[in-house]
């Protein structure tokens, strides 16, 4: 009887203690509205760079589906940005306000550019990250290259442009001592888990 | 061991110990529930003694509760928990075959064991018939080997046949459980008619029970895990870390680190693998941004030692599988500044000659430039060799193919 009692408060303990851990683990963790499996999954699966043939129509004020978002610094926005931008810094990215502002956007994607383009694609994986909507777009390249190929002088050649492509024969260049291309190595130290065996039934009781 | 090893938080080497603490503590219970008597295990069948059915069902459904609570909070990995593969025929057979052996015997393997460790002569014998039995079994394993590995149905899950979500058959199962507990006392009391005042002063089971269905109720509307964990970087330090450009390597660095063959600077290619086949800096490897958070890169990215430097054609590929890296919590990344192209364009289109004549730090980096150049167009940069492979124990090698489980 003794023993039973013990048992009990034993039981209540145990779920004191999961649900301290449950509660803590809920106020110490971030607040990521996607987990990072899922930003991965958003940022490579779908296309969501614009070219400036479209960039052309926007700011041309053909087409009011997109808003242009320039991420950089507040004074270099007064120098000059393009047509029709609203500015939110990169720094102020995920203040409260400028979300709202992107969440505000009804029907109208925005689309990115910084001075670099990477600083574009980061602030859209942040943004996705914490929970924004997919169809955000970045524009190809960075602000200098949207100014000077799509609006000053546009050559349809550039119109894709972007930093993620090849621009030299590489192989020229870099001899690597090889006739063959490199095959795909495995990082030095890493061997690739191995599988077990499951066709064999294992015991039990 | 399931959180701690995976999550670096214990040596794998002790596995083997912790499995002895494990098992001591198992054998523990075991006797200390009465297993090592062959009555109470028979008591199930007769109606006198349900303790064998409570202890396997507390142990199931605790067992559950828990992995589902730690798989909610992001601490165990569901795909790495091994489970039972099904073969349908060897499962019936085996079943019956066990049954029986328990009914007559009065044990199951594990029981018997500890039987047989207090000195019980039956369970003596029992352990030796099973050894003649596994020596028959392995003797003419050919004549039952179709059975054996017969119908193979992979890794059915109840909940997955049933089409129900993996929280609601968990509750449903509680709820078996705890209904479970309150009818086979009944049983157990009209069969050996427990006088009304013993029963009466037992004490209650209630709040356990409503708590055990309350928490699982409560996961029921939770999502099965939660969109981060405490590993994770939060998004404002991100952003942060993401303003200032220490996570650049420039490329008069990364060329010096190319020629010297450096082991401590590691090229991480992120392009897809056919451009990579097509050209890679010299003793680059290649991880997609989608490999990265695999699990075969999570010991090379969780050891600290020298740079792992990501890089693409331009620098925006390379950067956002470094936040991406940096948000899982991974350390000593860095990103090759300008990516290829630009890392290109300053070594083969840079002039020989500094501008200013009077800068020293010019002259030196064009001077080495220059240099590199050479050696690069020349063939002398080649590809380091790989490093010997060195078997790096991870969790799935620790499963040992031999035979697990049981009681």
């Amino acid at each position: 009887m003794k023993n039973d009692k013990n048992l009990n408060n034993i039981s209540l303990l145990a779920f004191a203690f999961v649900a301290i851990v449950v509660v803590v683990n809920l106020f110490t963790t971030n607040n990521y509205g996607r987990s990072n499996n899922e930003v991965v999954k958003a940022i490579t699966e779908n296309n969501h760079l614009m070219n400036y043939l479209q960039l052309r129509s926007i700011a041309e004020g053909n087409t009011s589906d997109f808003v242009l978002v320039d991420l950089r610094s507040e004074e270099a926005f007064m120098d000059g940005h393009l047509p029709l931008a609203i500015n939110i810094p990169f720094a102020d990215l995920l203040n409260k306000q400028s979300i709202r502002t992107l969440n505000r956007l009804k029907g109208q994607t925005p689309v990115l550019y910084g001075a670099r383009e990477s600083d574009a694609h980061n602030a859209r994986l942040l943004l996705l990250a914490k929970g924004l909507n997919e169809n955000i777009m970045v524009l190809g390249g960075n602000y200098e290259s949207a100014l000077k190929y799509a609006l000053e002088e546009f050559q349809p050649a550039f119109s894709s442009y972007r930093e993620e492509k090849a621009r030299f024969d590489y192989r020229r260049f870099m001899g690597t001592g090889q006739a063959a291309p490199q095959k795909r190595q495995q990082p030095a130290g890493i061997i690739p888990a191995v599988q077990t065996e499951t066709l064999s039934a294992r015991g039990g009781c | 061991m399931a959180p701690f090893i995976p999550e670096g938080l214990v040596n794998p080497e002790l596995n083997l110990f912790f499995a002895l603490l494990l098992g001591i503590g198992f054998g523990y219970v075991l006797e200390q529930a009465g297993f090592s008597s062959p009555r109470k295990l028979a008591g199930v069948f007769y109606g006198y003694d349900f303790v064998v059915l409570r202890v396997f069902f507390t142990a199931g459904v605790t067992a559950m509760v828990g992995l589902t609570f730690l798989s909610f909070m992001g601490w165990i990995d569901m795909s790495l928990v091994f489970v039972n593969p099904l073969f349908l025929w060897s499962a019936l057979v085996g079943g019956a075959i066990m049954g029986l052996g328990f009914i007559l015997g009065g044990y199951c393997p594990g029981t018997s064991i500890v039987a047989a460790t207090v000195g019980k002569v039956d369970a003596m014998l029992f352990l030796a018939g099973s050894v003649v039995g596994i020596f028959i079994f392995g003797h003419f394993y050919n004549a039952w080997e179709p059975l054996y590995t017969g119908s193979f149905l992979g890794n059915p899950f109840i909940y997955e046949t049933l089409g129900m979500p993996r929280s609601w058959f968990a509750f449903a199962l509680v709820m078996m459980a705890v209904l479970a507990f309150a009818i086979t006392q009944r049983i157990e009391d009209n069969v050996n008619q427990t006088p009304k005042e013993i029963a009466s002063q037992r004490p209650s089971y209630v709040m356990p029970g409503a708590l055990l269905i309350l928490s699982m109720f409560a996961l029921l509307f939770l999502p099965e895990q939660r969109k981060s964990n405490a590993r994770e970087v939060p998004a404002h330090e991100l952003l942060a870390m993401l303003q200032q450009n220490d996570r650049f390597v420039d490329v008069e660095e990364a060329t010096y680190k190319i020629i010297q063959q450096d082991k401590n600077f590691i090229l991480i290619d992120v392009r897809e693998p056919e451009e990579f086949e097509r050209f890679a800096l010299p003793g680059a490897i290649n991880i997609t941004i989608d490999e990265l958070l695999g699990r075969r890169y999570r010991d090379f990215f969780g050891n600290n030692n020298g740079k792992k430097v990501f890089y693409s054609y331009g620098e925006s590929g390379a950067d956002m599988a470094w936040t991406v890296a940096r948000r899982a919590g991974f350390e000593g990344i860095y990103v090759l500044e300008g990516g290829l192209n630009g890392m290109f364009d300053t070594l083969f289109n840079g002039s020989d000659k500094p501008k200013d004549p009077n800068n020293l730090d010019e002259g030196f980096s064009v001077r080495f430039l220059s240099k590199a150049r050479q050696m690069f167009l020349e063939g002398d940069a080649l590809p380091r060799q790989a490093a010997p492979q060195v078997p790096v124990r991870t969790i799935i090698e620790l499963e040992t193919p031999g035979g697990r489980g049981g009681c």
